[in-house]
């Protein structure tokens, strides 16, 4: 059936299908979502012109125009980005051709496509609302049909249909099975390039992150959150230094361990980042994803985190570890570069000598940043060539936390002391609003670990040091040490208050919603104690959900409308004849109020001074509408209630 | 149903035959009465949305799971929805004004809305063929028309009429069957050029002559032969038609027309004719009368015995059954 559609349905139609071509723009090469809106573009201005689309050949070249672009941009057709592109220029070019009704019903599928395919590349909260407001628009436009009884109307029919739906759907949502692995493979989605610590470190690597407000991970303590000073999460541990950068040189072999005191249970909501990093707190014990904890006691996830990832942890703040340290070991966090930073190992054979302990030597170097005029900035002079340590020390003694910890483990080792740099994230900030620890990429910080005799490695802050008189970016140094302020932002403020509702709805949204998954669903039946139900049973527990919830929907909508309420000075009149009744003569439905007038002075002339007063004053209120009469109805049956 | 083949559609039908709405006006549509299927946009869409399961599955990807859930809930709401459109509704009954053959029929069915809600989409059918949509406030009362192409001469029995909405999101389409069909008389064309009818022969003695013999009576249409002077000049500077005044001898004049004097080739010309007669005599305010072979229609006024001499023509040479109805 080749009927058309009315105009206005076909423009709403392509407005909507632009609005879910939008967010390609960010999500893929701009191309892409240009060439699509193109055609969406050039349909609209063709029905404002009464023209009919390009001919079937010029169609066919824009088509063949389209697949060559997107195999040469993403080199064939796997992967999500690919079908993602080849689902927008589709869109284009159906729209280009939409004239029937058909053709408009497609379109609309194709909104619901493209609105897919934006959260399968990206499902943020930002984009997750976007998106959400584009199926508003599309329901309403559907709810349309053609005729046109006003937009408001309209979107507040689709938004109550929506919200109809969406108990059924919560339900499905919870209860559908969900799978833990992929079901087939198309390629796995290509990410953006997602910052996050990397595996080694030089000057420039840490404070790149230092401006990002993005969230690195969230944290949920079970029972009290640490303190500011235990809050360090850690990533990669750096061992080697080739006097330029740390990496992590050799990671086998074991290692021992032993912890002290009360464990801290916490849950982690790791945000994708493309590295294996699962950051813990020192000293963690239990992880229960798949990871491996290295002798350095890094965690490893065995893949890539290209997905957000959530696990529980724990971890024992105090600890002994790697008490008996191998002589191996012992060389390899003992090691520096032959023949740099002379002074730097002038002045820490200086301090070795005058020690009486290894400790000591190490409250001398934080003595030593404390006392000198070391600074903290985020811009640092540049450091070239040979002995960049000595460069630091001694002529710019300017810095971010990378060069502090370098430099610390440069003294430390240079004194004999084993030394390493550990990176992570510290400090992070507490949301009031659902009580998560947040953890920003500007939390990313570096610190180091010495050995002692007898109490294995120990975590030192150099950045500590610094006295706050002597730090430039205050802010950013409270974030990444943990002295001062809480956040970046002043507390309290409305932007403050502001950003932490927001992230405790990203973090509701990542963790309960995107991130619903056979773990989370598994937990929630435990909780209803179906954990070890058959399927059948939860597949009976989804029916009687629906079912409870259309029942609702069905019940909801036969609710009638409330009645409209009755005239004030007619209730009054009622509640008087009802008192009337009783005592002893009663308004028949057929009398007018005179008539029961007159019938009063007949049958009941002991109730006639009073009737004589009310019934005028009822009709001077409920015909004339005289406000001065209701009252003064009101305040006389009030009065002659009392009375009586 | 548009996805249903003939066979299936015939079998559906037959199936379904009981589950016909009424005997007597007003009809009150039950809900065992309403059925509903998803359309053909709606298996569409069930595709769409399974595919979208998939992809989720695949990808693990929370939000695309919610997505399609929304758009199962919806799917599923929409049955509730849907049925709501029609369910206690009120047919008061079909209508189809007599046409001439050669335009389109029109069919109407009057309905109210007796419940506190909105309908909407509200679409008379036949077939594959629809009305256009319409919706219904609470409380009031609606005529749906549904334009059917034309028809030769004859009464037509208009059959396997319904009533449908595939309100809200046009994936399922609710629907009841009318029992009752339409019945619609498709007269002759009126020929264009006929000859004036036969002079006196006709005319009734009955006149009483009027005190004025050439009364205004009203504007007639333009036909080549009018005299100039009568054409009403300022109606055609007004509205651009060329209208012709008419004046009227009298107002009781009464005339008969007979088929056996109506001139022409074979019967449907002699038919033709007889209706032009029928339609200018009438329009002119004279009484008409009808003869035609075995049925007298005495000479009367007004639109319902216009009406019924146009559906005497219609079935010419057949019985004629809707004699006695209005």
């Amino acid at each position: 059936m080749a009927s058309t559609v009315p105009d206005t349905q076909a423009r709403a139609t392509l407005a909507v299908l632009a609005a879910s071509l939008a967010p390609f723009f960010f999500l893929m090469p701009p191309w892409v979502a240009g060439a699509g809106l193109l055609g969406v573009i050039w349909r609209y201005r063709l029905l404002s012109l009464q023209r009919p689309a390009p001919r079937p050949l010029g169609r066919a070249l824009l088509a063949f125009a389209a697949l060559g672009g997107v195999i040469v941009t993403f080199r064939g057709f796997g992967g999500a980005a690919a079908g993602g592109a080849l689902l927008v220029l589709t869109s284009g070019l159906k729209a280009l051709e939409s004239r029937s009704r058909r053709d408009y019903h497609i379109l609309t599928l194709l909104v619901v496509f493209l609105i897919a395919a934006a959260l399968l590349l990206n499902q943020s909260l930002p984009l997750a609302i976007y998106e959400s407001l584009v199926l508003w628009a599309a329901v309403a436009v559907r709810l349309g049909g053609g005729a046109d009884p006003g937009r408001r109307s309209l979107a507040r029919r689709a938004a109550t249909l929506i919200a109809t739906a969406l108990p059924v759907a919560a339900v499905l949502f919870l209860l559908f099975p969900r799978l833990p692995g992929p079901l087939f493979r198309f390629g796995s989605p290509r990410r953006a390039a997602v910052s996050g610590l990397s595996t080694h470190m030089n000057p420039g690597s840490i404070s790149r992150l230092a401006v990002s407000e993005q969230i690195a991970f969230r944290v949920r303590f079970f029972g009290a959150v640490p303190p500011r000073g235990e809050r360090y999460f850690r990533g990669p541990v750096l061992q080697h230094y080739n006097g330029r950068e740390w990496t992590r040189g050799q990671t086998g072999g074991r290692t021992t361990f032993a912890v002290l005191g009360k464990p801290v249970h916490y849950r982690v909501r790791e945000r994708a980042n493309g590295a294996r990093w699962l950051f813990l707190l020192a000293l963690a014990v239990k992880v229960d994803t798949p990871s491996r904890i290295t002798a350095n006691f890094e965690a490893l996830a065995p893949r890539p985190l290209w997905h957000d990832l959530s696990f529980t942890a724990t971890s024992y703040p105090r600890y002994r570890a790697g008490i008996s340290l191998s002589a191996t070991r012992r060389a390899e966090n003992l090691a520096l570069p032959r023949g740099i930073d002379p002074r730097a190992r002038a002045l820490a054979e200086r301090w070795r000598l005058g020690s009486a302990s290894a400790r000591d030597v190490v409250r001398k170097a934080l003595a030593y940043f404390h006392r000198e005029p070391f600074y903290y900035t985020l811009t640092p002079p540049r450091l070239r060539g040979r002995n960049r340590v000595d460069q630091f020390l001694f002529r710019t003694r300017r810095g971010f936390c990378e060069h502090y910890a370098s430099a610390f483990a440069v003294l430390m080792r240079a004194a004999g002391i084993p030394a390493r740099v550990v990176t992570g994230y510290a400090g992070g900030t507490i949301n009031p609003y659902d009580g998560r620890l947040v953890v920003r990429q500007a939390n990313a910080h570096a610190w180091d670990e010495v050995w002692l005799a007898r109490r294995g490695w120990v975590r030192v802050d150099p950045t500590g040091a610094i006295p706050p008189s002597r730090v430039e970016s205050s802010a950013r140094f409270a974030a990444a040490t943990g002295a001062g302020g809480e956040t970046l932002l002043p507390p309290g403020g409305f932007t403050w208050r502001l950003r932490n509702i927001w992230d405790a709805a990203d973090t509701f949204w990542n963790q309960y919603i995107a991130g619903y998954g056979p773990g989370l669903q598994h937990h929630l039946l435990t909780r209803l104690g179906l954990d070890k139900a058959a399927p059948g049973v939860v597949a009976g527990l989804m029916v009687a959900g629906i079912s409870a919830a259309s029942l609702l929907v069905f019940l909801l909508g036969r609710r009638r409308r409330p009645r409209p309420r009755r005239d004030p000075a007619q209730q009054i009149y009622r509640r008087w004849n009802r008192r009337l009744a009783r005592r002893g003569i009663q308004h028949r439905a057929s009398e007018a109020p005179l008539n029961f007038l007159a019938r009063i002075a007949r049958e009941h002339p002991r109730l006639y001074a009073e009737a004589e007063r009310v019934i005028p004053l009822y009709l001077q209120a409920r015909y004339a509408g005289d406000p001065k009469a209701l009252a003064e109805l009101k305040r006389y049956l009030d009065l002659f209630g009392r009375a009586h | 149903m548009r996805g249903l083949g003939p066979a299936s559609r015939r079998w559906f039908d037959r199936a379904t035959a009981k589950r016909v709405v009424g005997n007597a006006w007003p009809l009150r549509l039950g809900r065992r009465q309403i059925f509903i299927l998803p359309t053909r946009f709606g298996l569409l869409a069930a595709v769409t949305s399974g595919v979208l399961l998939l992809l989720a599955l695949n990808y693990r990807n929370g939000a695309v799971f919610l997505l399609d859930f929304i758009l199962v809930a919806l799917g599923w709401i929409t049955i509730i929805a849907c049925h709501r459109q029609l369910a206690g509704l009120e047919l008061w009954g079909l209508e189809a004004p007599s046409v001439p053959a050669g335009e389109p029929l029109r069919i109407y069915l009057k309905l109210t809305n007796p419940s506190q809600w909105e309908r909407f989409g509200l679409t008379l059918y036949q077939g594959r063929r629809a009305g256009v949509a319409r919706r219904l406030n609470p409380g009031s009362t609606a005529r749906l028309m549904l334009q059917l192409p034309p028809r030769p001469r004859g009464r037509h029995l208009l059959r396997d009429l319904g009533l449908k909405s595939d309100y809200p999101l046009g994936i399922f389409n609710a629907w009841v069957r009318i029992g009752h069909p339409g019945e619609c008389f498709v007269y002759p064309r009126p020929a264009d050029f006929a000859p004036p009818p036969p002079g006196d022969a006709g005319l009734g003695a009955t006149g009483r002559q009027g005190d004025h013999p050439e009364d205004f009576f009203g504007l007639v249409r333009y036909r080549p032969g009018d005299r100039p002077g009568q054409i009403a000049w300022h109606v055609y500077a007004r509205t651009g038609q060329i209208q012709r005044k008419h004046f009227a001898s009298g107002t009781c004049m009464s005339r008969w027309f007979d088929l056996a004097e109506a001139p022409g080739d074979d019967m449907e010309q002699r038919l033709e004719v007889l209706a032009r007669w029928l339609l200018d005599a009438s329009r002119a305010g004279q009484l008409v009368g009808l003869r035609l072979p075995g049925l007298d229609l005495a000479p009367k006024h007004g639109p319902a015995h216009l009406t019924r001499c146009l559906r005497a023509l219609a079935c010419y040479p057949g019985p004629y059954h809707g004699i006695n109805r209005p």
